[in-house]
């Protein structure tokens, strides 16, 4: 088995979860106070809900979940790799729709929704076909080119922003509560991390909490950069952090959208091709007599033609089910079942 | 043994570099399939000469309530590129359309040039003065494709198709220059913010006010003694309530150019700066020129070549005097340049504001520059007293004693105070206005007095009382 850094998986499962934060509507449901207090809750919960999969991966560091399952019981096996599966392909989804939404918004001449999305899908599928070696590269890459345009629209910004743009609002833990809910319905690293943490050489669990720390800086750069630049134009904006690109502007160039649509495509593509990843891991996992890329393809297909049926007819509105399936599932495989198996006896190689 | 394990080898990383390679020719062969199975309807590709590239967008209200949309953009032909090819002719072209909403008033333009019209490049969104509700405009624009947040947006004192017709024969084209000339004033201080974000942001937080400065066109003596003749009646932005007296009510009072606007659905793409200078009688000939127009948009991305005429050399600059102050997203009043000073100062701050003192009996110029402010809000009385201390630094062009620069420096704080309760007198205590970030400093210093003012602006807004004190650094 091909391994990847300790580095390398950091970077992966922040690429993977900055995507929505990229995309995210900010301030539709709560203000700003709430926000950056849901962000520093949602973050201790996350460090919390990573503990019982840590555990795991120190008693099994060469086993994923569905191989640690399907050892202790093979229908049980069997059933949490159609279980992975299943959220890969609603995460899929999630993903290519919100992404043909965006270039729906944002460049309705330029090319339709579900072309994008197809392109979107088979590079990634050529990446998940790959293997984890490739992802983890290409990721690197993505982050890099994410940090340097990242840092440009910001200076570029950076004389545009003013305190008197942040309103603050007293937070209700009703919206407190809501904006918790949200952030870890987005936290589905929580179901890469069981799958892919045999794929690290070293400091496994280490590198969620990397991931995880990045995230939040950025999410409060993001935020804060939002609100002290946009100020109330928040409250109507479909693509605060993109809007940002549109608004920066220096002496040579006069919008700065155009850095960040590069590194919003290569972001949906590594995220999109890390679930096909594990969706073929699982499954392989649980049916092990064809071939794992076979079912890479099954998988696909499958995320593919949901999300384009619903691009085609135009239907940009999750439906309320599929963020709490979601919700559920990150739960009961990222932290339920880790937590059940963790109890077992270990292997010999433990690591320390 | 050792060179055939090395050939199995060879071959076998030939064999998967040739299998990679067949799923990437597969990929990129799927990829452009996608792309080219779209070539059609909305999506059909356009190259770029097949896009008019807007720089500025007029908007207007016909007589009989419709919009009538100017576009500007490049005349390709024209000087202001790096490679002009006829720097005789005019850089800029306009094209305007009437109907019942903005976006279908800009199909018509598009319609009329055979291009598609890409907003994304605009620098200005012009109001002319028949603009009277800020709703369907902001709309629009907010809703939009492409449109910059930091594209420009003002009233003019005359229509907008008027000041977009304007064309300059050299240098950047004109929407080019509106905004070096916005951009300029907002360092003086003689304009406020204009920019679209800063404009929502300020109608979002203060039930629908703002201020939006005023762009004029400078005229000749000769034109502007017709106009006088001509105009029959005085219009104001919205309902202005400021008393009409002195240089101010010059300012305030906007004289109308009776049947400027154009009250006819008919497409009248303009020529030169020809229609610039319309009145009732020249419509009807500038709309035969239109018809006839058509034949000169020879690949010239829409553009018109320049009339020549004697009009054109007529009005060729602008200047910004003023600002219209809108009040529940409807122009309200109007403030003059010495209002929008103090404005300034109080608000944004000034980078450099030349400001006359008399020292002795010579008229000298001190040049004054915000450097900090500080802000207080306390209850007192039940009233909201917000202490605002200006930290402003005096530059001197030529070089005084020192007694003769702290005289200076005082005339120039008296100056100041001057402009700034100016303003404070027209935009807080008549116009009832929150020009002032009111609510962004009750929200970080008072969060009642914020929820107060939140569910009634007006009522709190009688209550504040502003005191200034200037903090000079010579």
């Amino acid at each position: 088995m091909r391994k990847i850094s300790f580095g390398q998986m950091t970077v992966i499962l922040f690429i993977s979860r900055i995507f929505y934060s990229l995309t995210f509507v900010p301030f539709m449901y709560s203000d700003v106070t709430c926000q950056v207090i849901g962000f520093a809750v949602s973050t201790a919960i996350e460090c919390l809900a990573v503990i019982p999969v840590i555990i795991l991966y120190k008693k099994h560091p060469d086993k994923n979940l569905c191989q640690i399952a399907y050892e202790k019981s093979k229908l049980c096996g069997i059933l949490i790799s159609v279980a992975f599966a299943f959220a890969a392909v609603l995460i899929i989804n999630r993903l290519l729709r919100f992404f043909g939404y965006f270039m729906y918004v944002t460049f309705p001449d330029f090319l339709p929704s579900w072309v994008v999305i197809s392109a979107i899908a088979v590079i990634s599928f050529y990446a998940a076909f790959q293997g984890i070696e490739a992802i983890s590269r290409s990721a690197g890459l993505t982050f890099a080119f994410f940090i340097v345009s990242f840092v440009i629209v910001i200076a570029a910004l950076s004389t545009k922003m003013s305190y008197s743009n942040v309103m603050f609002d007293y937070p209700e833990i009703s919206d407190i509560s809501h904006e918790v809910f949200n952030e870890l319905s987005k936290f589905s690293e929580l179901l890469l991390f069981p799958i892919l943490y045999p794929y690290v050489k070293e400091k496994a669990g280490k590198s969620i909490y990397g991931a995880i720390a990045l995230k939040l800086i950025f999410v409060y750069i993001i935020t804060a950069v939002c609100v002290l630049t946009l100020g109330s134009y928040l409250n109507i904006s479909k693509f605060p952090f993109f809007d940002l690109g549109t608004y920066a502007e220096t002496f040579i160039i006069e919008r700065l959208d155009a850095f960040l649509l590069p590194a919003w495509i290569l972001v949906a593509f590594i995220k999109a091709a890390l679930f096909m990843f594990i969706g073929k891991i699982a499954l392989s996992t649980g049916f092990k007599r064809t071939k794992k890329n076979v079912y890479l393809l099954i998988l696909s297909v499958a995320a593919i033609a949901a999300s384009l049926a619903a691009v085609l007819q135009e239907k940009w509105n999750f439906p309320v089910w599929d963020k709490v399936v979601v919700t559920i599932l990150i739960l009961v495989l990222g932290v339920l079942l880790p937590l059940v198996y963790c109890f077992g006896k270990g292997d010999e190689s433990e690591t320390e | 043994m050792f060179t055939a394990l090395e050939r199995v080898m060879k071959v076998k990383r030939n064999r998967i570099g040739l299998k990679r390679i067949f799923v990437i020719a597969i990929c990129i062969s799927f990829i452009f399939s996608l792309c080219s199975c779209n070539s059609t309807g909305r999506y059909a590709k356009r190259d770029i000469d097949e896009k008019i590239i807007v720089h500025a967008l007029g908007i207007d209200i016909t007589k009989d309530g419709k919009f009538e949309v100017t576009l500007q953009m490049l005349s390709q032909q024209g000087a202001g590129s790096n490679t002009p090819i006829d720097p005789s002719k005019p850089n800029s072209a306009a094209v305007s359309q009437v109907a019942d909403t903005i976006p279908a008033a800009i199909e018509r333009c598009e319609t009329d040039l055979g291009k598609k019209a890409f907003l994304g490049h605009s620098e200005l969104i012009l109001l002319g003065k028949s603009v009277v509700d800020l709703e369907p405009v902001l709309d629009y624009v907010t809703n939009a494709q492409g449109i910059s947040l930091g594209t420009f947006m003002a009233y003019t004192d005359i229509t907008a198709k008027e000041i977009l017709n304007i064309k300059i024969t050299s240098g950047a084209y004109s929407a080019e220059v509106l905004k070096e000339i916005f951009e300029e004033s907002q360092k003086n201080g003689t304009s406020t913010e204009c920019e679209l974000i800063r404009h929502i942001d300020n109608l979002e937080n203060t039930n629908g006010t703002t201020i939006m400065p005023i762009i004029k066109k400078i005229k000749d003596d000769k034109k502007s003694s017709e106009e006088k003749e001509n105009s029959s009646s005085e219009v104001n932005f919205g309902e202005s309530k400021s008393d009409s007296s002195g240089t101010e009510a010059e300012n305030e009072k906007v004289k109308s150019e009776s049947g400027e606007e154009s009250g006819s659905d008919s497409s009248s793409k303009s020529d030169s700066s020809s229609k610039s200078e319309s009145s009732s009688k020249e419509e009807s000939s500038s709309k035969s020129q239109s018809e006839s127009g058509g034949g000169e948009e020879s690949g010239s991305g829409g553009g018109e070549s320049g009339g020549g005429s004697s009009e054109e050399a007529e009005a060729t600059a602008f200047y910004i005097d003023g600002a219209v102050i809108v009040k529940n997203k409807k122009p309200y009043s109007v403030m003059t340049r010495d209002e929008i000073i103090g404005l300034s100062f109080l608000n944004d701050g000034v980078a450099e504001q030349v400001i006359d003192v008399k020292l002795g009996d010579i008229l000298t110029g001190v040049t004054a520059g915000s450097v900090d402010k500080n802000t207080k809000v306390s209850v007192k009385n039940n009233r909201i007293v917000v202490d605002i201390r200006l930290v402003i630094s005096y530059e001197f062009y030529k070089s005084y004693s020192k007694k003769e620069q702290k005289t200076a420096g005082e005339e120039a704080d008296k100056r100041i105070y001057n402009f700034c309760d100016k303003a404070i007198k027209k935009a807080l205590k008549e116009d009832n206005a929150d020009l002032f970030e009111i609510h962004s400093l009750l929200n970080h210093n008072d969060y009642k007095l914020y929820q107060a003012y939140k569910k009634n602006p007006e009522e709190i807004l009688k209550k504040i009382d502003i005191n200034v004190s200037i903090d000079s650094q010579i």
